[in-house]
């Protein structure tokens, strides 16, 4: 992790350049990503906050900030504004540009601050486009059809079937601890299948991916939420191996598969409220 | 003893400072704590209106409600940072505040 020290404060009063002239009291400027970009671009009217307001860049030396202007407001993380958020990711993606994202909800007052900020971290900021460089991030979440593998369990586990069939023999009230194993023995295979699964899928992918992240699994049917590290020119190969492996396990898995990203779970670039701060 | 004595006076104020930073310490992990929560529950908001367990109108007030409190724990974040009461802070969002950029990398080759 490289940190550095306050990068978007406000004027520099003593600063002798002539004010810019973008400054209006209510407007601010959204940045997307930083891109590497000698000349002026656009991508679009697809500016956050629904007004179409033009995609453009702000440069220093051979890096782009992708920005658009906006008013000065807090973004929410709602569907409809990280939706495009991404969308401006995904256009310049597809404009053969490797952006390495801001996080969500970035603002700066002015052009000269993002220039500044741009400045202040360019050697972090080339370190990490090298290393990112046509690289892109792919996601993919697994949901499993519990009873479907529950099923298969009951039908090949020979102790679990044997244990099953003693039970639904016996009337009698001492299968009640049979039943406790019982229900212990088939969390436990749910858990060893969801874990097979799991690195099945990971050594499959593996080999056509630079890196991959594990993520938390949401909710209860997910036993996968990982992001994938792609080479740009292995993108097509990857897109195969899920195709797959997502139907070697059909019937019993599902697959969300998303993608391309920057590499949002490999590189973030945030601002960070600073505790010291506080005393 | 004498000298732990001695040394009293001089080390309660440093060690009273300390418990107050802790404090503050504890109290922006557990702000940290809470964001998490709700991202968490965004996420699996998310996930369950794309799996298609939710439809449009319970996501849309699900949303909006867990928007409310993220702003909540947001607002009492900055407020606490940037040392102002919370019904004054300023609207304008990251900027102007005492921060810093951070670039990471949880990735290497």
């Amino acid at each position: 992790m490289t940190t550095m020290q306050p990068a978007v404060s406000g004027f520099d009063e003593t600063d002798p350049r002539p004010p810019v002239t973008d400054v209006q009291p209510d407007s601010g400027i959204y940045v997307y990503s930083i891109i590497e970009c000698e000349e002026p671009r656009t991508f679009g009217k697809v500016g956050i906050g629904g007004r179409g307001d033009d995609v453009y860049t702000v440069h220093y030396k051979d890096l782009a900030a992708v920005v658009s202007r906006t008013p000065l407001v807090v973004y929410d993380p709602t569907r409809e504004n990280v939706l495009a958020h991404e969308h401006v990711n995904e256009v310049s993606i597809e404009e053969g540009f490797t952006p390495v994202p801001m996080s969500f909800g970035t603002l700066f007052k002015t052009e000269k601050d993002i220039v500044e900020f741009l400045e202040d971290t360019y050697d972090a900021l080339r370190d990490v486009l090298v290393k990112m460089k046509d690289k892109l991030e792919f996601g993919l979440r697994v949901n499993w059809a519990r009873e479907e593998v529950l099923a298969e369990i009951e039908r090949d586990d020979e102790g679990i079937r044997r244990l099953k069939e003693e039970i639904s023999k016996s009337q009698q009230s001492s299968t009640y601890f049979a039943r406790m194993q019982l229900g212990r023995m088939v969390e436990q295979a749910l858990a060893d299948k969801s874990d097979a699964y799991v690195r099945d899928i990971y050594e499959y992918l593996r080999e056509a991916a630079i890196a991959s992240r594990s993520n938390k699994p949401i909710g209860d049917k997910m036993i996968m939420h990982a992001a994938f590290l792609v080479g740009r020119d292995q993108a097509a190969t990857f897109d195969q191996k899920v195709q797959e492996i997502a139907q070697r396990y059909e019937g019993k898995l599902s697959f969300r598969y998303t993608g391309p990203w920057p590499p949002w779970n490999f590189v973030t670039i945030r601002l960070q409220l600073e505790r010291s701060a506080v005393v | 003893m004498l000298f732990k004595l001695l040394g009293a006076p001089f080390t309660l104020p440093g060690a009273g400072m300390k418990f107050i930073f802790n404090q503050l310490a504890e109290l922006a992990d557990q702000e940290l704590d809470d964001e998490r929560v709700l991202r968490e529950d965004l996420l699996l908001l998310q996930v369950q209106y794309e799996d298609g367990d939710i439809d449009d109108d319970e996501y849309a007030e699900r949303e909006a409600a867990l928007m409310v409190r993220l702003r909540e724990v947001k607002a009492r974040k900055r407020a606490q940072v940037e040392q102002v009461p919370i019904d004054e802070l300023p609207a304008e969002a990251n900027v102007e505040a005492r921060r810093r950029m951070v670039v990471e990398t949880p990735f290497d080759e």
